[in-house]
């Protein structure tokens, strides 16, 4: 792999080759040397003048064209000056030009496309059509500017670009985008973050919208704030009607987008009478469907593993039951094909969920139907009304258990009729559990010996499944021991077939001896309360703030802990009862002693809101800097008569 | 005792003679196999991974085919991942392509009625992606795998370049059961080979064996190869025969090799074999170098187009030497200035590279540059302003250590610069912000360095000449609410280079607070004064900071460590199958002296410690001493020196134990009653 890196860098190197085309972009500047000091306020950069053109010819076909002059303040953020041109097999690179000036607007230097360097861009995946051009527009000397244009067909609408007008920490000047509907094609747009209404041009059956945006001050993103698209003002476009290879669609509605999903994949959801045979084994006799479902799903994770493949349309046209049967791999769409004709196979109703799955992805936008996924997932509905959701990709998660990726989200359910909005399910912050029993045993030397018992559900379930399942016995081992955060410690015994078998209950057990769990003087042990959970994120501090904060999920930790302390000691110090409690969160522990010297500790802490107002960001520091204290609490011993 | 080893060696040949790998023949106890004994962490491990490399003679010239067969067992779902392949190599852009032949993939899995299923990679499910103008990878992923698969793969790859002749990497990132690669070369075909790694071989032997082809008149004889042995002027085809050596290498059971705090490149690590070729001499003909002498490497370097050839005059660079050194006297102050120029102006674009592929003063222009560009651009300016400077060809540490016995430019991917002013020579690296001229970058600390110029001198040292130590003075007042401290500190090399990477010069009591007091709660920084920031000798500060403390207790447990980011081992596994490479060598050291108020009196205080690693290779110190109302304690933390071989890795282990145990000792307080 850093062989391929290597080579990768060597070519972009070679890309900074020579220009020849002397073609210069013509933005109706003169001079760029002229710029409103207000618009360098804060600003990494600014768009000087900006001219986005999506000329939509017909259902199958259309021009964007690109005219750009931005202006670099900065050596930091020399990275704006790389231009990266994505393209595939349904978006070509017609054109690329484009030209350094130095702050008085002098030409420095001349780029073509043969300048530009292109390789390949599989991402995450293993292999896809994705590649990319690039070019670097260097100078040496601040502020510079560069002009860059460019043009791409799009021979297939079903992924028309979007407009954003300025990046993040960017400044605008001018900026205008034009959205030509050539005919009647029913392209739509929807203006996202901004009040600005498109002027409109119509001239013998050809709609122009235009939108201009005028002077305009950066925007920063807040730490632990929403994502960029969250933010930034934007102009979205959609087909009417469509058309991919020889595939057509109208994604007008989503009762019309879902059906073109729905008919692309109905064919390649054959089952081999060799699979139908395997999974009529498997259900034979099984007579409840919730059952069946389990014994699929677990037939499913058990044979396939996911692997990317994105080609053509097949970035969109899953790849056949009888492809993933024979080869027991596949990626989301064709994993949750097979699945789908596996549960239709024993007479069982799945329908696929067209989702856009991530974290801290941008939530989906309802009333603008277009493809706005990544991700496919099953819904399953039985006899008796029961709804039973399934990520095909994930060899282990539990049924119904989709991933914080996937949950709390507006998605696309695929239908026979066609796509119907609907929403996933969210896991709240009680559900997410991890719950620990810690019972520690301290020697007199601050060694300790430690059982402990860790029940996880929910979201921190399907952690732990993900870690544990996939990896050798002793790998396992080594993990809790990492968790134990002592130098040295030893797991000793363990057992973690719940946690193998999936039961509901999702436990793990383990006996670990710890060297120096409690430091120890020549009187003292100091034994740490919390030493294997605790909090130790530091939350920035800021004093204006004007974003949400965005949290990735909510969850709970309960954890119990009993002291036993060896008989010659006697506690000088111990921790106060703590009960913090906001709106987003909880925090509580409580200390007692029994009549043999052990300590009780229990800790509560949840965090209920995965968004919290910025009025509340004062209190969100407060509450983690608390938190962060209180687990850092010790119990102090003292030899008798000392 | 001689015998004995001749009769082992015996056996070892015959029960490399009795193993064949035959494609698709997979035993039964492979099968069943659950878990590697030698490494029951192991989430897939090899089988056996064989190669053979032979130079044939055919269709009129001599072609290298590299086969290569893998069989590995998975172990885990983790393991899975193994069954994705990606074969690289030089497509039909690059001048001399490579082809890639002969791909078989298959996985075996044992079905629960004890049958076993086969599945093949078939010929669409492979993939070629073109990564750039010269290189593609073949790409696949083998169906059917599951926990408990055997996998294997062969293919073929082929090369009419005797160049390419492939290293064979016996270890992996999975362990590796046996690793066997046998190189056939006919006897006019000279190759080097070097051996690297920490593990031995179990095979290790040559033979000669003999071989012939047919040389065809009628084809283009415009071939070398033929046209060389073709000496006798014949016109009809006729047979050649010739002698060669077959070498035969094996391992068993080799460990996986897995990132490890202080590692250098992997490929150091790594046990493999590397061939370069040296010469070739047909019968009768002059013999053809492609490896020369490392003086003739300089030459080369110095006359290359895109590497001496380079260092020219242009009027950019005049002009920017000129104005930097302007009214400066001293040949150090004006080498300072330069140093500093090029490392404002220019932006290292992240990659090392031994050329400059454009001219300097384009490079220049652009600002930024890769990190041979920089030094080249910081060497001709520094010629500009009188100063005898050249560059120095050396490969960074994650590239990997220079083999001396092959003078190859290929092993170089960086340049720093060489400077004489009089007696006293520098090493410099202007690319980076941050780092003074007399601070190389610690990546660049491997090894030595070959001087591209024609003086005496070939290579160079690649070692900084200051110290890296930290010295911190910190005087505690404890009070009845808390207490108020100061903290004077003294930091060079790397510690200085530290500090003016993470602080923030407009916020300093914030970056303090973040840095060095971790955001402990109820701590302040009252105030931050830097005292000295002089970029080639030490970054020097100090801090007035409190602590509330209103628990109102009658006894206080105080840990003086109220800093110190290294408080955890590093090294937390049992055994290291590799040596442990510090980038460099450095002291820590603190003097913290505490007062208590009236009224209050130790009750404990740390116990002195000392831990010694022999030959002075490291220690760490603890000294405490109690006087009155007041204590002093003395720490000091040294590593000097920067490898510590896998025997020793126990020793090493061991003083970081003792340091973070110690470092977690409190100091009690009590109120005299």
């Amino acid at each position: 792999m850093n062989k391929i890196l290597l080579v990768l860098s060597i070519t972009i190197l070679l890309a900074l080759g020579c220009s020849s085309s002397k073609n210069h972009i013509d933005l109706g500047y003169e001079d760029y040397s002229n710029l409103n000091p207000l618009l360098q306020l804060n600003a990494n950069s600014t768009i000087r003048a900006s001219e986005t053109v999506l000329d939509v010819k017909d259902f199958s076909k259309a021009v964007y064209t690109v005219k750009e002059a931005l202006t670099i303040y900065d050596k930091e953020d020399k990275d704006l000056a790389q231009i990266v041109i994505f393209y595939d097999d349904f978006v070509s690179v017609n054109r690329l030009n484009a030209t350094i000036r130095d702050k008085r607007g002098e030409v420095i230097r001349t780029f073509s496309i043969n300048d530009a360097e292109d390789y390949s861009a599989t991402g995450g995946s293993f292999f896809s059509d994705n590649r990319v051009k690039v070019l670097n527009l260097l100078h040496n000397s601040f502020p510079y500017t560069i002009e860059v244009e460019y043009e791409q067909t799009y021979s297939g609408l079903l992924n028309l670009p979007s407009w954003f007008p300025q990046s993040m920490g960017q400044s605008v000047e001018s900026s205008t985008f034009t959205l030509i509907d050539r005919g009647n094609t029913g392209v739509r747009y929807l203006t996202q973050n901004m009040d600005m209404e498109p002027e409109i041009q119509t001239e013998g059956g050809v709609k122009k919208y235009t939108w201009d945006m005028g002077f305009s001050l950066p925007i920063e993103r807040e730490p632990l704030g929403p994502s960029s698209r969250d933010l930034l003002p934007h102009v979205l476009v959609a087909p009417g009607k469509f058309k991919m290879e020889n595939s057509e669609g109208v994604a007008s509605t989503w009762k019309d987008f879902g059906k073109w999903y729905y008919d692309l994949g109905k064919e390649t959801r054959v089952l081999p009478e060799e699979a139908k045979k395997e999974i009529d084994l498997l259900v034979s006799g099984v007579n409840s469907g919730a059952n069946k479902v389990q014994i699929l799903y677990n037939y499913l994770q058990e044979k396939t593993r996911y692997v990317s493949i994105q080609l053509g349309i097949g970035g969109w046209k899953p790849y056949s039951a009888e492809y993933v049967f024979n080869n027991s791999y596949g990626d989301c769409k064709a994993l949750t094909n097979y699945m789908h004709a596996a549960l239709e196979h024993v007479g069982i109703k799945a329908e696929s969920v067209l989702i856009r799955n991530g974290v801290n992805s941008p939530e989906m936008v309802a009333d603008f139907p277009s493809n706005q996924f990544n991700h496919v997932i099953i819904r399953v509905t039985l006899e008796n009304g029961d709804v039973i959701w399934l990520e095909c990709t994930s060899k282990y998660l539990m049924p119904n258990r989709i991933g914080s990726g996937n949950e709390g989200k507006e998605a696309l359910l695929i239908t026979e009729n066609g796509g119907e909005l609907i929403e996933t399910p969210l896991t709240d912050y009680k559900q997410n559990l991890s719950a620990s029993t810690l019972n520690f045993s301290i020697l007199e030397d601050g060694n300790a010996r430690l059982e402990g018992e860790v029940e996880s559900r929910g979201f921190m379930q399907d952690i732990v499944l993900n870690t544990i399942i996939p990896v050798s016995e002793k790998e396992r081992v080594e993990w809790v021991e990492r968790g134990l955060d002592v130098d040295k410690r030893k797991v000793i015994d363990y057992d973690f077939t719940p946690i193998l078998e999936r039961d509901e209950e999702s436990k793990y057990r383990y006996v670990a001896d710890l060297e120096s769990y409690a430091s120890s003087s020549s009187k003292r042990l100091f034994i740490p309360i919390n030493r294997l959970n605790r909090w130790q994120l530091s939350i920035p501090d800021e004093d204006s703030r004007t974003q949400p904060v965005k949290f990735p999920y909510v969850f709970t930790e309960t954890d119990s802990a009993m002291f036993a302390t060896p008989g010659s000691f006697e506690v000088e110090s111990m921790p106060q009862d703590i009960e913090y409690s906001y709106s987003f969160g909880e925090y509580k522990a409580t200390f007692s002693l029994t009549d043999e010297n052990e300590l009780i500790y229990v800790r509560h802490f949840s965090i209920k809101e995965k968004s919290i107002e910025p009025d509340k960001y004062a209190d969100f520091k407060e509450f983690f800097d608390k938190v962060r204290y209180a687990d850092s609490q010790q119990l102090v011993l003292v030899r008798e008569g000392e | 005792m001689k015998k004995l080893t001749i009769a082992v060696l015996l056996l070892f040949t015959t029960a490399l003679q009795a193993q064949t790998y035959k494609f698709g023949k997979v035993p039964k106890e492979q099968l069943e196999m659950t878990v590697y004994e030698k490494d029951s962490t192991a989430s897939a491990v090899v089988l056996f991974s064989v190669g053979e490399t032979n130079l044939d003679y055919r269709n009129n010239e001599f072609r290298l085919s590299i086969k290569r067969h893998v069989r590995i067992k998975i172990l885990t779902d983790e393991g899975l991942e193994e069954g994705d392949v990606s074969i690289f190599f030089r497509n039909e852009g690059a001048y001399e392509p490579q082809e890639v032949k002969n791909i078989k993939a298959e996985s075996y899995t044992l079905q629960e009625n004890g049958k076993i299923k086969k599945e093949s990679v078939g010929r669409r499910d492979r993939y070629t992606e073109r990564l750039s103008e010269r290189y593609s990878e073949v790409k696949f992923t083998i169906p059917g795998l599951k926990k408990g698969s055997v996998m294997e793969y062969s293919y073929e790859l082929n090369s009419n370049n005797p160049l390419d002749f492939p290293d064979w990497y016996f270890q992996d990132d999975i362990p590796v059961i046996y690793s066997e690669y046998k190189a056939k070369i006919p006897e006019w075909f000279n190759y080097l080979t070097v051996t690297r790694g920490f593990e031995k071989f179990d095979v290790s032997q040559q033979n000669v064996y003999t071989g012939n082809f047919t040389v065809r008149e009628t084809q283009d004889q415009q071939q070398v190869t033929t046209s060389v042995i073709n000496t006798a002027g014949q016109r009809s085809d006729y047979r050649v025969n010739f002698n060669g050596t077959e070498y035969i290498y094996a391992m068993n059971d080799l460990p996986a090799i897995k990132d490890e705090p202080y590692m250098k490149a992997t490929v150091d690590y790594l046990s493999h074999i590397r061939y370069q070729l040296e010469s070739i001499q047909f019968p009768n003909q002059r013999k053809n170098n492609y490896l020369g002498s490392w003086g003739g490497l300089v030459y080369n370097l110095l006359e290359d187009e895109d590497y001496g050839d380079r260092l020219r005059s242009s009027k950019e660079l005049t002009d920017a030497t000129t104005s930097a050194v302007e009214g400066l006297e001293t040949d150090l102050d004006k080498l300072i200035a330069v140093y500093n120029h090029v490392k404002e102006v220019m932006e290292w674009d992240e990659y090392y590279g031994l050329y400059a592929f454009d001219p300097l003063k384009d490079i220049y222009t652009e600002g930024t540059g890769n990190g041979t560009a920089i030094n080249l651009i910081l060497i001709q300016m520094l010629r500009e302003a009188g100063i005898e400077a050249h560059p120095v060809a050396i490969s960074t540490r994650t590239n990997g250590e220079v083999i001396t016995l092959f003078p190859l430019a290929g092993q170089f991917n960086h340049t720093i610069a060489y400077v004489e002013i009089g007696e006293e020579t520098y090493l410099l690296d202007a690319k980076g912000e941050h780092r003074p001229y007399n601070l190389l970058p610690s990546e660049v600390l491997n090894g030595r360095g070959i001087i591209i110029y024609e003086g005496e001198k070939l290579w160079i040292p690649l070692e900084n000449k200051s110290k890296n130590s930290l010295v911190h003075m910190l005087n505690i007042d404890i009070t009845e609410d808390g207490f108020t401290g100061t903290l004077n500190s003294n930091t060079k090399g790397y510690y200085a280079l530290g500090n003016r990477v993470s602080f923030d010069l407009d916020d300093l009591n914030g970056s303090i607070q973040e840095e060095i007091f971790e955001e402990m709660e109820g701590f302040s920084v009252d105030s931050t004064i830097i005292n000295k920031d002089k970029l080639d000798e030490s970054f020097d500060y100090t801090v007035h900071f409190s602590y509330k403390d209103d628990s109102q207790s009658n006894i206080r447990y105080f840990n003086p460590m109220i800093m110190h980011a290294d408080k955890e081992n590093p090294f937390t596994l049992e055994e290291r199958t590799f040596p442990v490479d510090y980038n460099y060598t450095f002291s820590e050291n603190m003097i913290i002296n505490i007062t208590i108020p009236e009224g209050w009196v130790f009750d404990e205080a740390p116990k002195s410690v000392l831990h010694r690693l022999p030959e002075k290779a490291g220690d760490f110190r603890r000294i405490t001493q109690v006087n009155g109302n007041k204590v002093s304690i003395n720490y000091r933390f040294r590593i000097n020196k920067n490898r510590f071989m896998p025997t020793e890795y126990g020793i090493i282990k061991e003083l970081y134990e003792v340091l973070a145990a110690s470092l977690k000792d409190n100091i009690v307080l009590k109120k005299e009653s």
